[in-house]
């Protein structure tokens, strides 16, 4: 047998198996190193602690804009989930962050740009500007017929501008086409505002079946709370808030909720408590109003008017930014006995936008000057839609006895007390008192 | 936003509206007007930790401390009231900030106290706390060091932590040795990172000095990132090119070829060397086309799919899905091993002494081979081979195969996905999915190569083995070679999985 073919073959076989070897071991090594080398170093920022979706999509929007900055779709989904973390979180220093994410995205892709017009349109919403809202939402539709989000934007810009028929229908173009919670809790709202109460409350409670988030049952939960509560089922409101704590332990709005129903079972200590703790957390001005009220029922004085000091503080912040609220200021300013203050604010606001909060703030700000005509149109137009307002059946009250009309006055007590008997610490007894003066009169 | 009007937070856009109206009211607080901001430097010595806390409170919750400032309520802040409020403060912060050594808690010791009023916007004042402490520890050794700061924990605002050690050595993955807001002087303004929210660590300290870690406020970059880095950014600048020229396409398209094809042979590719392997062995050139052609199909469509997901949702985290995907693929190939294991220890307790010996293949290798009708039933439906260039029985079919071909292309690229999802976020979806096409065509060239030259090896040795005396001697140790091999590509699945799995795939 031939020697010399063979060694040459050895040689390769052991090649072979050498090379092979090697890239075993590679290979391995690979595996095996793998960990240790490659870990990225715990990075000692953002820690989200809603680890839901929205966190998520945010952190996945991040990274991906990092790798392909050029991406107008990446950029607009980002800013509208930043507008939505600000609104979950509460915090909003994700405000300016949606902006600029938007105005990133609208700057690469100026034209057909549909999904950052619908985050446009949500970030004004969120600011108040709903006739820029309105705006944004109109183009958006020229661009996206058929998309869901779109309606959503509108609906909420067209329910605040007070033209409800237009809010119906967008909500209805909602529905049609995308029926999950954002439609539903939207549908609730134009149900509960046309005084459909057991239809708002069949559309809650879809939309909290379909809920998935903890954030979204909170929500749900909170509006089937506000609903019972509006309705002056008191057991049946703190079992939602409950329930909606059970998802989202730290909900602000929940604990609003919490403490509004301790109020109405007369314990103001707990209450104020409450809000206490509220206010400290997020001193939003609707909060500090309610606190500033609760306090003035203990006959705090000097405690609520600290609170109003806050809040004139935040009014300054508006101003000096040309932001106004005029609503919460009219309310604010009734509150402290600053008639004209009322009225000019309301006016103000009414100039701006008729719908049918508006309507009652200025119905109110004009009764308080005197002006119960002219007050009681406005009354007429809150009460237009039919919505079961125990606040603004108290107000028409007023208005209604101050023009002589009695029988209608107690109809209009009567029915604002037996819709939600604990409306108001500050005004229900008020409207007790009014409907009691009515009926020893006659 | 749902149901606007009744809705608590939207009010907030004002004071943020307020904000964006006047960039150029300087005093403005850049992370709104509710916030309370914390800082925490901390400073390790041998012998103890020092603090520097400081807290930035923006107008409104000034506006709401400012009764308890105003102690004898008069309505202004006396020198003497806001020194005692500030003292008050700093040990209600020292009280709330917990630190351990090695689960030993330290006693601070408050050395300083100091609360300022710089004016915010609208003529209000924001309100600036500074506070330093210090507390003997023992950081002069190995140690672990627990600093929580859980002052006014319910407050929105910023949370963050820094670290510098003085003859202490400090972690590189801890805290960053500075300040990227400059104290909660100046809030970077990042439209990628989240607001900062540190408001606890642990750093395992050794005697020495420096570490740390850099600064850096962006959440980190995943693996995906890493790889995808250097290798694709001249490709993805070629994609983002203006000017898409016919010779700038063509040289992207030869260019993927030549990424696809190194990409296929770089180390670490388990799954290519075992499909090669099995190509190999079953030895026919068509054989070792069916795996590259497998390789190619999974992997463009595995790509495809996943960049059409990814650019169609952004809640989908391109990072998971891969890790996924590299369980999966894992797993397929540690059944694939388990399978070859159980059929080779079959084989041989049925036949005791085989001829012997192939060596090779990807040098995993080597196999038994019996001159037999395979004897073992597996049951898996396939052909086992009959009819090929070399008439043996296998213990593995074409079904087997394709199998080892979907694990190879299973783990789309990262850096194919990031060319197609340049080139989908510049409009040009085509280009990019010829790019794909092209890049797994390279891989697929390397393996039908890979395979091809095993093929050729293996009749070469096929030669050699029938010359060799020593064979008789071989036979018993080779006789367990296929056990061996089995294993092997069990325990490479099994990395495979591992790794995919811990986030390091």
């Amino acid at each position: 047998m031939p020697v010399r073919p063979r060694r040459p073959r050895r040689v390769l076989a052991a090649v072979v198996l050498a090379a092979g070897v090697a890239v075993l071991a590679a290979t391995l090594s690979g595996v095996w190193s793998g960990p240790s080398a490659e870990q990225a170093p715990p990075i000692p920022a953002a820690a989200p602690k809603l680890a839901d979706s929205l966190t998520h999509s945010i952190t996945v929007a991040q990274d991906k804009l990092r790798r392909t900055p050029q991406d107008p779709l990446t950029w607009a989904q980002l800013g509208s989930a930043y507008v939505e973390q600000s609104r979950i979180t509460a915090d909003p220093a994700y405000y300016p962050k949606a902006q600029g994410a938007l105005e990133k995205s609208l700057q690469q892709q100026p034209e057909g740009n549909g999904p950052a017009l619908i985050g446009m349109g949500a970030l004004a919403n969120a600011r108040h500007d709903f006739a820029a809202a309105k705006g944004w939402a109109e183009r958006a539709r020229a661009v996206l017929p058929d998309t869901a989000e779109v309606y959503g934007v509108l609906a909420d810009a067209q329910t605040q501008l007070g033209d409800a028929g237009a809010a119906t229908d967008a909500v209805q173009q909602m529905l049609d086409r995308k029926p999950g919670v954002s439609a539903f809790t939207r549908a609730s709202y134009d149900f509960e505002l046309h005084g459909r109460v057991d239809e708002a409350k069949q559309a809650l409670e879809r939309a909290v079946g379909d809920a998935t988030g903890p954030s979204d049952v909170a929500f749900c939960r909170y509006y089937l709370g506000e609903l019972a509560f509006n309705s002056g089922k008191l057991d049946e409101a703190a079992a939602e808030y409950d329930n909606g704590l059970a998802a989202d332990p730290q909900n602000v709005s929940l604990l609003q909720g919490k403490a509004k129903i301790a109020a109405a079972r007369g314990k103001l200590a707990d209450a104020i408590t409450g809000y206490q703790e509220i206010v400290t957390r997020v001193p939003l001005p609707q909060y500090l109003q309610e606190y500033a009220e609760l306090l003035l029922v203990a006959g705090r004085q000097a405690e609520a008017q600290q609170q109003f000091a806050v809040l004139d503080g935040q009014q300054r912040l508006f101003a000096a930014a040309g932001v106004t609220d005029d609503l919460t200021a009219s309310a604010i300013a009734a509150d402290r006995g600053d008639k004209a203050g009322a009225l000019s604010h309301a006016q103000a606001e009414w100039g701006r936008r008729q719908n049918v909060l508006v309507a009652d703030a200025l119905a109110w700000a004009l009764h308080l000057n005197g002006r119960d005509a002219e007050a009681l149109t406005y009354a007429d137009r809150a009460a237009a839609l039919g919505w079961h307002n125990a606040g603004f059946a108290y107000h028409r009250g007023v208005i209604l006895a101050g023009l002589g009309r009695k029988a209608e006055a107690v109809t209009s007590l009567t029915g604002a007390l037996q819709t939600n008997p604990y409306f108001s610490p500050l005004h229900t007894p008020e409207a007790q008192r009014a409907l009691d003066e009515l009926k020893a009169a006659r | 936003m749902r149901r606007v009007l009744v809705l608590a937070p939207v009010v907030f856009a004002f004071i943020v509206a307020a904000l964006l109206a006047g960039p150029g009211t300087a005093s403005a607080h850049p992370l709104g007007n509710f916030t309370v901001n914390h800082y925490d430097g901390l400073k390790l010595r041998p012998g103890s930790l020092e603090l520097l806390s400081v807290v930035d409170s923006a107008e409104i919750p000034t506006v709401q401390e400012k009764p308890a400032v105003d102690t004898n309520h008069d309505g202004t802040l006396g020198a003497d009231e806001v020194t005692a409020y500030g003292a008050s403060e700093c040990g209600a912060l020292l009280a709330a900030t917990t630190a351990s050594v090695d689960g030993q808690p330290l006693r601070w010791a408050l050395l300083s106290s100091k609360l300022e009023f710089p004016p915010g916007q609208a003529g209000l004042a924001t309100s600036r706390l500074t506070c330093t402490m210090s507390a003997p520890a023992r950081l002069d050794r190995a140690a672990t060091l627990f600093v929580r700061d859980g002052f006014r924990p319910e407050r929105i605002g910023w949370h963050e932590m820094t670290a510098t050690g003085d003859g202490v050595r400090l972690p590189e993955s801890g805290l960053p040795a500075t300040s990227v807001s400059n104290e909660l002087r100046a809030y970077p303004d990042d439209l990628l990172a989240n607001p900062l929210d540190v408001r606890e660590t642990t750093l395992r300290v050794e005697p020495g000095s420096g570490g740390g870690a850099a600064v850096d406020v962006a959440p980190h970059l995943g693996p995906l990132d890493a790889v995808v880095g250097t290798v694709t950014r001249t490709f993805t600048d070629l994609v983002g090119t203006k000017d898409l020229t016919p010779s700038v396409g063509l040289l992207a398209v030869l260019l993927s070829l030549v990424l696809g094809a190194s990409h296929a042979a770089l180390p670490g590719h388990g799954k290519t060397l075992i499909a090669a392997y099995l190509a190999g062995k079953r030895g026919s050139t068509r054989d070792a086309v069916v795996v590259g052609a497998t390789v190619t199909v999974t992997h463009t469509a595995g790509v495809l799919l996943l960049g059409l997901l990814i650019s169609g949702s952004s809640a989908l985290a391109g990072e998971s899905v891969l890790s996924w995907l590299g369980v999966a693929s894992g797993v397929l190939v540690m059944g694939i091993g388990a399978w070859l294991l159980v059929s080779a220890v079959r084989n041989r307790a049925r036949h005791a002494v085989e001829e012997p010996v192939l060596v090779a293949a990807g040098g995993v290798v080597a196999e038994a081979e019996h001159g037999h009708g395979h004897g073992h039933g597996h049951g898996h439906g396939h052909g086992h081979g009959h009819g090929h260039a070399h008439g043996h029985s296998h213990g593995f079919g074409r079904g087997g195969l394709i199998g080892m071909g979907v694990a190879g292309g299973l783990v789309p690229s990262p850096s194919a996905l990031v060319v197609l999802l340049g080139a989908v976020a510049l409009g040009r979806t085509w280009f990019g999915v010829l790019l794909v096409v092209g890049y797994g065509f390279g891989m697929a060239a390397t393996l039908t190569a890979v395979g091809l030259l095993l093929v050729r090896v293996r009749d070469r040795l096929d030669t050699m083995r029938r010359m060799d005396r020593l064979r008789e001697r071989a036979a018993r140790l080779s006789s367990w070679m296929p056990v061996l091999t089995a294993t092997l590509v069990l325990v490479v699945g099994l990395g495979l999985a591992v790794r995919a799995a811990t986030g390091n795939g």
